[in-house]
């Protein structure tokens, strides 16, 4: 197991949320154009399988996939515009909730040396 | 990549749906030309989505409208012999243009459109928090 | 349903300044590689700000960590610094 402090995996989250953001970007910006299949990207399951592993979790990268499942609609899009706002929604809470994780990491240790973060 | 560059490809699909509500309106407001300065009735307009991939790195980038093309669907066709755009056998032809259709097309560009916007709201308010790190 | 084992942390940046203790180096050298560490963080949040404001592909919360990190690391080799100063100074007023 590799030796990381809080900080490093609160960052790596942010780096993940980020990603994502960008694949719901595209998502609904392509959500009217025909054939187009969406992405999502793949992180949690590959950083679960490395901690049951047993390996190095700085090694585990997000990355970006394509969904290539059949759609409901005519024109071959398989993007459901509501389901994307929401999971766009979470993950925007989930960024920012981060954010908040990464300042309290801070003011910790500020709080025991005495003298301001700001 | 950065949260200001993500919101190109929001703004690239704010261009692409606001192209698509003005061919929109421009089939409205032309449903009964019946006489066009090309000759012959209008033709409704539509506009071909596609998506942007970046040409070296192959990463999404976003939508374009990759044409706007005519429909090929016939005109419709009402007897009036005396209209002056009439023709031999007394049809005037009428533009290709379903109100219905078009409105059902307007409010879906619009939620898209929407759709887009919030992407963009949503990046600003995440970037606006990490700058309080 | 499996459980997911907490992820267990054990290195601190803090923990590695106080390590004089244990180890076999003195202060003045544990001081000294802490100054280099955090001459590095200054350097490392450097580079991520000139690329921020150059336009580059950059996110801004590594921006923020990295001046942050730096600025944590910076006052912790600080405050080090007064403390042992302060302990040298007590020191000398003993001497008579």
């Amino acid at each position: 197991m590799d030796d990381k402090i809080v900080l490093d995996i609160i960052e790596a989250g942010l780096n993940v949320a980020e990603l994502r953001h960008k694949v719901y970007s595209a998502n609904i910006a392509n959500v009217d154009t025909p054939g187009y299949k969406k992405y999502r990207v793949s992180f949690e399951e590959k950083l679960q399988e490395a901690l049951k592993n047993n390996e190095n979790i700085s090694d585990v990268q997000p990355e970006i996939v394509r969904v290539n499942q059949t759609s409901f609609r005519n024109d071959g899009n398989n993007v459901d515009i509501d389901g994307e706002i929401v999971l766009m929604n979470q993950n925007t809470l989930k960024y920012q909730a981060l954010s908040q994780l990464a300042q309290w990491f801070f003011d910790r240790y500020y709080t025991v040396i005495g003298g301001r973060r700001r | 990549m950065s949260l200001l560059n993500t919101m190109n490809i929001s703004a690239s699909g704010l261009t692409a749906q606001r192209l698509r509500l003005d061919l929109i309106a421009s089939n409205m407001a032309n449903i009964e030309t019946t006489r066009t300065e090309a000759g012959g009735p209008y033709r409704r307009q539509v506009s071909i989505f596609r998506e942007i991939l970046d040409q070296y790195t192959g990463m999404t980038n976003g939508v374009e409208v990759a044409a706007i093309i005519r429909d090929n669907s016939p005109f419709r066709m009402v007897y009036d012999p005396g209209h002056p755009d009439a023709n031999l056998e007394g049809y005037v032809l009428y533009p290709n243009v379903n109100p219905v259709l078009e409105m059902t097309d307007m409010i879906s560009a619009t939620r898209s459109y929407e759709a887009n916007l919030s992407l963009i709201t949503a990046a600003k308010s995440m970037f606006l928090k990490a700058l309080e790190i | 349903m499996n459980t997911i084992e907490p992820v267990r942390f054990t290195v601190d940046p803090i923990a590695d300044i106080e390590e004089g203790s244990r180890s076999e180096k003195s202060f003045l050298t544990v001081l000294g590689e802490s100054i280099e560490k955090v001459n590095n963080l200054q350097l490392d949040a450097e580079r991520m700000v000139t690329a921020f404001s150059a336009g580059e592909d950059i996110d801004i919360h590594n921006v923020m960590i990295a001046i942050e990190r730096a600025n944590l690391a910076l006052s912790v080799v600080t405050e080090v610094r007064n403390r042992a100063l302060e302990a040298y100074q007590e020191m000398m007023r003993m001497v008579p």
